[in-house]
């Protein structure tokens, strides 16, 4: 390393002006690293494909949902529900109040363990929760009656309380007939008939799609965000507030991962703190409540693909791509082409029934090229949003699976190489007779045993290739161990009377790690082909969640190619990227390659 | 020599033991019944279990107990390592009846499978190997040196032009294709939804029973083509690569200089000098293939429909069949074990540096 940097910042004898000598930096290990994989086309190729590929896997909420991202609309059917019940509600509890304590408890149901004010609450919180999911759809004009009606209700829930029984009858009374006004005075109006009366509702505007993000998913879209515009942002921070001082450059690298990781954390930690459960339109069958009428929609702003992920359409089951004339389907939910044109029997002149498509609000046209781009599955679901959602999955094991081979691979084999001898022994026979064992029928011989119930697929391949594949890195650390447990810093560091761990960890680690993570890029392809071997097979994700094999799993059948063509080329493509970027990675931190 | 021989084989015995006794530890590791699982009670059937519970474990207790499972793990492990049948109809020692002795990998017995009870696993594992699994490999690792060290040798020589860098990009590329897609894409278009030229199922059309000698070899031939091609493009472009690396080290070597300054023609100072020297190390990957090319075998057999050795472990798992799974791993293992010893000895006679103690 010495040599490299002399090489980079040579004495400048001469150097033009004395006032601005030219600042001596030197290059470290990660600056030369960088510098080589920086030379690499291919590599930088490879990477950008997989930071979309990862892009498309985190945002495939935001990419394809059956939410909105924003709807302005009017639930007359919710506030409908609000309405009706609010009389018997109050009814409820006019009741309630007129009753003592006593004879509430002796004529409790079996079962209810309420108390006489634990029922009291239960009847105000009745009320409360209609009367504000009826106040939101209301204009502001309207309240008053409602929160006339809340205090009523409160008032008398008060003398109840106090035991003072005929006040509490009185002011009971006073609060039914209120809600009798109310039933009869604020019903929903009917936009087709307007003279009959009723309240008109305002529009409310929700965003459904964002209540359905979780945390993590916050988390990681906040830090892609961050990681696919670093060299935007980095320019700007090295140039302006560090002007580009290369010492300085150097010194902000941990500041600026931690800033990075920090603000990810800290977004989602305010996400989980910040977003509030609910929302009408939360529930998966909105699209078809627009398009059945109950919802009056002013505005939605739906995502690129209009489709959920489970979300099922019967007649549409194994359509080919949409952009295909083969797909082309009648009105009445004939195929128009090919081989799925139905005919009628000859003989008992019966023709099959059809099944209408149904456009749902949002949706492409039946026949539009954009309806199904990437086809649809068994069950009518949209293969393009299923694709996208399963990436979700494959991507995910194959990066923890390799996580973990890393970590085990490490710690077996730094042990063998630190301290030799028997244990050396003992790791090096358990290696060689794992790799006497083919690999991938051992996983999928583990995995066939493994009871999907006690632990959840995912995480159960994610273990089996970790704790099967981790020789190969184990092999590599204790070479490199062997051949750095005599260099003279880490003789130092035994000298100084640090323990094993710490020599293991803060002082050869560091330097053995390079190759580890070599084989870590390869791991990750080899996580993702294995995964979606076994899931093809049968043995890996099974529905209702998706990885990109499963998806190839859904038919065999060559007719139905885009089942097979699809998936499978995402899979390959990220083999490939992962192979070069291991590739590109070894001939940068290898340094007989640097010679050359 | 024969001394070094000797010794490499008697340390694969212990090897061997080690290998049998951690296919027997995932098997146990795997945090599910292998019982339940065999039964088809693990996923899905809770709901059986509360109706005729007692049935149900009745039952699970009886498949423990047939098949050993409730034994202690070092007493199955003897069971499987054999030659003493460990099952309730076992020898004495271990509290059998004595009807049937011996079994087990020693005793060249690998019991009788679960679904058909009158047929023996051992049988049919020989016949799908000899009829299938074999041949396939054979031929494949056969096609993959023929190619792979021309390939790599003309890659070598045009180090840094054009053709090099699009070849190895090339073979790179392949070497990324994931087996059971390259298996589906090449039946889409050889199939009859593509251009229709070959079958892309099974070993033989319908009629086999009905062809002529040649009629038949050529249909087998054309059966042939898809799976020998899916199974050797992932090991030709491994192998092609190494030969390459290897090639391009030992042109560098002082002795191919020497070669050329004593005047030989290229031809001989690659072919005669380089060409040896460069192929010890790809010969011996021969055994790192082996795995890949018998773990490839269940994918491939699975996507072309061939009854061999790896389409006969699916169907084990898929029903759990507990004898067809360890046996077909222990096969498997002791074949790679079996390339490793053979690859260490061709290696040693080869290469006269590596010192025999």
């Amino acid at each position: 390393m010495t040599q490299t940097a002399m090489k980079a910042a040579p004495p400048a004898p001469n150097a033009p002006t004395a006032s601005a000598p030219a600042k001596a930096y030197s290059k470290d290990y990660w600056d030369l690293v960088f510098e080589q994989l920086g030379r690499n086309r291919l590599f930088k190729l490879a990477m950008a494909v997989l930071a979309l590929l990862y892009a498309s896997a985190i945002y495939a909420p935001l990419i394809a949902n059956d939410q909105p991202f924003m709807i302005e609309a009017v639930n007359r059917s919710e506030y409908g529900d609000a309405h009706r019940t609010l009389y018997p509600s109050v009814l409820g509890t006019s009741s309630l109040v007129k009753k003592t304590s006593e004879e509430y408890l002796s004529k409790r149901t079996e079962g209810s363990t309420q108390t006489f004010a634990q029922a009291l609450d239960s009847e105000r919180t009745g009320v409360v929760t209609r009367v504000t999911a009826m106040k939101a759809w209301l204009p502001e004009a309207d309240h008053a009656t409602l929160d006339e009606l809340v205090t009523k209700v409160d008032r008398a829930l008060a003398a109840a309380r106090a035991g003072d029984i005929p006040r509490a009858t009185e002011l009971g009374g006073e609060a039914k007939e209120l809600a009798k006004t109310v039933r009869n005075e604020y019903k929903p109006a009917d936009p087709e008939q307007l003279d009959a009366g009723g309240k008109t509702l305002r529009p409310l505007t929700r965003y459904p799609l964002f209540d359905t993000l979780t945390w993590a998913e916050v988390l990681f879209m906040v830090l892609w965000a961050l990681v696919l515009t670093w060299p935007l942002w980095n320019a700007l921070v090295n140039k302006v507030l560090l002007a580009g001082d290369r010492a300085r450059v150097r010194r902000a690298r941990k500041p600026k991962f931690f800033g990075v990781v920090g603000i990810a954390v800290l977004s989602a930690v305010l996400w989980g703190t910040l977003s509030e459960d609910g929302g009408a339109n939360k529930s998966a069958s909105f699209k078809a409540e627009i398009t059945a009428g109950q919802i009056d929609v002013a505005k939605t702003v739906m995502p690129l693909i209009p489709y959920g992920f489970a979300e099922t359409n019967g007649a549409e089951n194994f359509r080919p791509p949409t952009w295909r004339p083969i797909a082309e389907i009648s009105e009445e939910g004939y195929y128009v082409r090919g081989a799925r044109v139905p005919v009628k029997d000859p003989v008992t002149d019966y023709m099959p029934p059809a099944k209408p498509v149904e456009v749902l609000h949002g949706e492409p046209d039946r026949n539009a090229a954009t309806r199904h781009i990437l086809g649809t599955d068994k069950v009518g679901r949209d293969f393009l949003t299923r694709v996208l959602w399963g990436g979700r999955v494959s991507l995910t094991v194959g990066l923890l699976s390799a996580a973990l081979l890393l970590i085990i691979g490490t710690v077996i084999g730094s042990m063998a190489g630190y301290f030799g001898g028997w244990v050396d022994l003992v790791i090096s026979r358990i290696i060689e007779v794992f790799l006497c064992i083919p690999a991938f029928p051992l996983i999928l011989m583990v995995a066939a045993f493994i009871d999907p119930n006690v632990i959840s697929p995912i995480y159960s391949i994610v273990i089996i290739i970790a704790l099967i594949r981790w020789t190969g890195v184990a092999r590599l650390v204790r070479a490199e161990f062997l051949r750095l447990r005599e260099a003279e810093f880490a003789v130092a560091a035994k000298a100084l009377g640090f323990s094993p761990v710490r020599t293991i960890f803060r002082h050869i680690l560091p330097n053995a790690f390079a190759p580890a993570l070599v084989a870590g890029a390869f791991a990750v392809a080899s996580g993702i082909l294995t995964e979606s071997t076994m899931s093809f097979l049968g043995f890996g994700i099974s529905p209702p969640i998706a990885s990109w094999g499963s998806l190839i799993n859904e038919s065999k059948a060559p007719e139905h190619w885009w089942v097979q063509v699809f998936p499978g080329f995402l899979i390959f493509i990220t083999i490939t990227c992962y192979n070069q970027v291991g590739d590109a990675f070894r001939d940068a931190v290898d340094p007989k390659m640097k010679k050359n | 020599m024969l001394n070094y021989i000797l010794r490499r084989v008697l340390w694969a015995i212990p090897t061997l033991l080690g290998i049998l006794f951690m296919i027997l530890v995932c098997m146990h590791a795997a945090p599910g019944d292998p019982a339940a699982m065999a039964l088809g009670l693990g996923a899905g059937g809770g709901g059986e279990v509360s109706e005729k519970g007692a049935n149900i474990e009745a039952k699970i207790e009886e498949f423990r107990k047939e098949h050993a499972l409730d034994r202690n793990f070092f007493v199955q492990y003897l069971g499987y390592l054999g030659p003493f049948n460990v099952r309730p109809d076992g020898h004495e020692w271990f509290g059998g009846t004595g009807e049937d002795r011996w079994s087990g990998l020693l005793a060249l017995d690998f019991g009788e499978e679960l679904v058909n009870k009158n047929k023996s696993v051992g049988k049919e594992l020989k016949r799908r190997l000899i009829s299938v699994t074999i041949p396939l490999a054979l031929i494949s690792t056969f096609l993959t040196y023929l190619l792979a060290i021309p390939i790599g040798i003309y890659s070598a020589n045009r180090r840094g032009t054009r053709i090099d860098k699009s070849m190895t990009l090339g073979l790179f590329v392949l070497y990324s294709i994931p087996v059971f897609w390259a298996g589906l894409m090449l039946q889409l278009f050889f199939g009859a939804e593509g251009v229709n030229v070959l079958p892309v199922m099974g070993m033989h059309g319908a009629d086999a029973e009905q062809m002529g000698v040649f009629e038949w070899l050529w249909d087998s031939a054309k059966h042939m083509v898809l799976p020998v091609a899916v199974t050797t493009y992932g090991s030709l472009a491994y192998i092609s690569r190494q030969m390459r690396t290897g090639m391009i080290e030992v042109i560098h070597q002082d002795y191919i200089r020497t070669a050329r300054a004593k005047g030989l023609s290229e031809r001989t100072v690659i072919l005669k000098h380089a060409l040896r020297n460069s192929l010890i190390p790809v010969i011996t990957l021969f055994a790192s293939i082996l795995p890949i090319l018998i773990g490839g075998s269940i994918v491939i057999e699975y996507v072309f429909d061939l009854p061999g050795m790896g389409e006969y472990m699916y169907k084990g798992l898929l029903s759990r069949d507990y004898n067809v799974i360890m046996s077909v791993m222990a096969l498997t293992s002791v074949m790679t074990l079996a390339g490793i010893l053979l690859s260490d000895i061709a290696y040693a006679l080869v290469d006269p540096r590596i010192s025999y103690s």
